[in-house]
């Protein structure tokens, strides 16, 4: 049956005003809005974890002081304070562990919450399309990962940088110029790479949330969670796979050092391959296969 | 001008069942409440939940005000869903933030004005609001939205009837007067006076539409005898 209201006619809304006026003001800015939430979820339990992690940079450092000229922790286990440096040595690995994993917790939670659950009534209402929803998630979780990676490592540096103070270190090699250039393409692919693992991370994990949400019923439950265990063990073992050859393999083939570069580039591509795979999937799921209970 | 709603075979079915089959439905953008009416399953919250993108039709089409189903059409769509969609973290300031910043029709005078008249705390979080009165806010943030379409799933569903009341006269007083209200609900009797125009759905099949008043005089029943006559075997 077609169906056709005749209204009474009343005054016509502002219809050009408003597509060009505010609608466009919101509209040109909705990434970074969407990205301001985000930081303001993340951080509060950051902050939390890094106050703790340097508390415990503090107990560690003195733990480490304590020692007095026993630099290595393992030898020094027949210190008078050996209780007291093992207890230092626990809560800081716990609280470096804390302070990586906290955001990621966060935003994985947080992932779960805004699409799949209730809220997601609320995020799809707004005007951003699925693809913005999905780079303010991933981009916010991935730059509040990486400072409080680098907020580790910096504490780590302090920790050494205490217990190897006084002694001396030997001088560095001096560097023949193959070496340099193969240092430079080193660090480029490094940092390729650390980018790639932090967003291939978010992405698996956003991939394989967005497929569970399709499985609601009580038994479909334990079926995700088997499911997910082995798409992520035959990820992982793919992975592995690729290390060796990135590692060893290619050094079959190749001198050493290009083995190694070939190897790294493989494991550049394997990670983009990935990332863009799990991103259509979110974005096809957001789009297309939504289960909002 | 567009048709606020406009819906051109609009199918949807989940796994082999039919929910919507091949709507057609066209509804002027002249303002008026558009009581969306039929019982469990009939297809009520697909067809919202198709006009405010949240699923996808697996045939056919829908507009807003001319847009296809998108980022336009959910700018002047404001949208009422019968789950509770607030943050529970949030305050009450800061999810009147969060509209602001969001949608760009969203008077944050009438909301702050709104929730002042109700009462409730601005620095409350949401989670230590009562049922009634987070139900109550989602409505005074929907409605503090200038939206050019208003979809509001069951809206009185589930609250007292001092509430209901409450509900109802801030849809009529504060949504915006050149809208159109698309309402669903089962509790006819205490909304029908409100209805411009109904539109009764059954198995996924539009049974019964037309003018509120003209219904009433042609068939010399409420709105709500009438649907209890159409559903009687449902």
């Amino acid at each position: 049956m077609d169906v056709t209201f005749d209204f009474e006619t009343k005054k016509p809304f502002p219809d050009e005003d408003y597509k060009n006026g505010r609608l466009k003001a919101v509209r040109g800015r909705i990434l970074k809005k969407l990205m301001k939430y985000e930081f303001k979820a993340l951080l509060p339990g950051l902050w939390i974890a890094l106050s703790v992690l340097l508390c415990a940079t503090v107990v560690m450092s003195i733990a480490v002081r304590s020692l007095g000229d026993k630099v290595n922790l393992f030898t020094a286990l027949d210190s008078p304070a050996t209780p007291f440096l093992l207890l230092a040595i626990l809560l800081y690995m716990y609280s470096i562990m804390g302070v990586i994993f906290t955001p990621i917790i966060i935003a994985e939670h947080r992932y779960q919450k805004n699409f799949f659950k209730e809220e997601g009534y609320l995020t799809f209402s707004i005007p951003a399309s699925a693809e913005e929803h999905l780079f303010a998630k991933h981009l916010s979780a991935m730059i509040t990962t990486f400072a409080a990676m680098v907020a580790s490592l910096i504490s780590i540096l302090l920790v050494v940088i205490i217990t190897s103070a006084g002694t001396s270190t030997p001088a560095p090699d001096t560097e023949t110029s193959s070496n340099v250039l193969s240092t430079v393409f080193g660090i480029i692919e490094a940092v390729i790479l650390s980018v790639e693992v932090l967003a291939a991370m978010f992405c698996v994990s956003g991939a394989l949330c967005a497929w569970g949400q399709k499985f609601t019923k009580k038994g479909q439950i334990v079926l995700r969670v088997i499911i997910a265990f082995v798409v992520l063990s035959v990820l992982d073992a793919v992975i592995a796979l690729i290390d060796v050859l990135s590692g060893y393999g290619f050094t079959l083939f190749f001198a050493t050092e290009i083995g190694e570069h070939v190897g790294a580039l493989i494991w550049i591509l394997l990670l983009a391959l990935i990332i863009v795979l799990s991103f259509l999937y979110e974005r096809k799921t957001l789009k297309y296969h939504l289960n909002l209970k | 001008m567009a048709d606020i709603i406009e819906c051109i075979d609009l199918t949807k079915s989940y796994d082999g069942f039919l929910a919507l089959d091949r709507l057609n439905i066209a509804v002027p953008d002249k303002g008026g409440i558009v009581g969306l009416l039929g019982p469990n399953g009939s297809g009520k919250t697909t067809l919202i939940k198709l006009l405010t993108g949240l699923l996808a039709p697996s045939g056919g089409s829908a507009r807003i005000g001319g847009y296809p189903i998108g980022v336009e059409s959910k700018a002047i769509v404001s949208y009422l869903s019968d789950a509770h969609s607030l943050n529970n973290n949030y305050t009450v300031i800061q999810e009147l933030d969060y509209f602001e910043d969001f949608f760009a029709d969203f008077d944050r005078e009438k909301a702050t004005q709104m929730v002042k008249e109700l009462g409730i705390d601005e620095k409350k979080r949401v989670k230590a609001l009562s049922k009634g009165t987070k139900e109550k806010l989602a409505l005074i943030l929907t409605l503090s939205r200038n939206a050019r379409l208003y979809i509001l799933d069951e809206p009185i569903a589930g609250v007292d009837p001092a509430a209901r009341d409450y509900i109802l006269q801030t849809i009529l007083s504060h949504k915006n007067e050149n809208a159109t209200i698309l309402m669903s609900t089962h509790l006819i009797s205490e909304i029908e006076q409100y209805f411009d125009y109904v539109l009764f759905l059954k198995e996924g099949h539009v049974v019964l539409h037309g003018n509120a008043e003209d219904i009433r005089q042609r068939e010399g029943k409420t709105i709500d005898e009438l649907f209890r006559e159409v559903f009687r075997w449902m």
